[in-house]
């Protein structure tokens, strides 16, 4: 069976498998709920609170050592960037560690624009 | 809101803090236990307390300005940009005046509170948040505040702000 998805665990009955989209959630969940964040790039107005489905933000690679991820988000104005950053960083890879076990290659965070809410 | 006071403030937040790293380390399992929370307020408070050193502002309005700078640069890890936040709250409300008083305070601690409060809509409480409402929250009822919260540089600013 050929697909994109990521080979989870193998047994005698079948394997179990994770897909990239479930992975991209995953990664947008995690990125949304960090501090500072408030939203998703390429989203705009309600939409772009939802983290699911927005797969402009986020791009899901598979590599030969490991997942290749890229995210786009929008942070709040008056937040020190690269200290947002790095926690959205450490917050997505704890979250596929701890979720799916796979070895992460490389997790780009890019902080594509910059909001003022209030 | 004098410059020799929020130095005192920020020391004394430093201190208590630095006696308490070890405990808040140790607490901190949320967003990510990677067990740095409570050394990362410290460098947060430390570069605010060196920053503040520095600084030459006389007029209220210039401390305030000070100190949210002194917080936003210096802020390090997750809960050192959320302090920062919570320093900016609080300089807003009392950069306006030298009036220190109760209910001043009490103000500012809600503003720092707010302020605080995570920018996205999807907002999820945390202990973080909630035990600084809940100091503003006592101080707002003319009662000491206990510092029941571990939080550090909240129970540090209020106790050495109201003696």
């Amino acid at each position: 069976v050929e697909r994109e998805d990521y080979v989870a665990a193998e047994t005698d009955l079948g394997r179990i498998s994770v897909s990239s989209d479930a992975i991209a959630q995953v990664v947008g969940h995690a990125a949304a709920e960090s501090y500072g964040v408030v939203g998703m790039a390429g989203r705009r107005g309600w939409a772009r609170l939802l983290s699911w489905g927005s797969r402009n933000a986020i791009q899901v690679e598979r590599r030969d050592d490991g997942l290749a991820i890229e995210l786009r988000v929008v942070v709040e104005h008056g937040l020190r960037l690269a200290e947002v950053g790095a926690a959205v960083r450490a917050r997505v890879l704890y979250e596929l560690e701890r979720q799916f076990g796979m070895p992460v290659a490389s997790l780009e965070v890019h902080i594509d624009r910059v909001r003022k809410s209030r | 809101m004098e410059l020799e006071t929020v130095r005192m403030l920020s020391r004394t937040a430093l201190q208590n803090l630095e006696a308490h790293r070890k405990r808040i380390d140790d607490l901190n399992v949320y967003p990510v236990p990677d067990g740095d929370t409570g050394t990362n307020l410290v460098l947060t408070l430390r570069s605010i307390v060196e920053a503040l050193d520095a600084s030459t502002a006389e007029a209220s309005a210039a401390v305030a300005k000070d100190l949210s700078r002194a917080a936003l640069m210096g802020a390090r890890g997750n809960s050192g940009v959320i302090f920062s936040q919570i320093a900016r709250g609080f300089a807003d409300v009392l950069g306006g005046s030298d009036d220190m008083s109760t209910p001043r305070l009490a103000r500012a601690f809600r503003a720092a509170s707010d302020a605080a409060r995570s920018p996205a809509a999807s907002v999820s409480s945390n202990g973080r948040r909630r035990s600084n409402s809940a100091t503003a929250s006592v101080i707002g009822r003319p009662t000491p505040c206990t510092a029941a919260d571990a939080w550090g540089p909240c129970s540090a600013w209020s106790s050495a702000a109201l003696g």
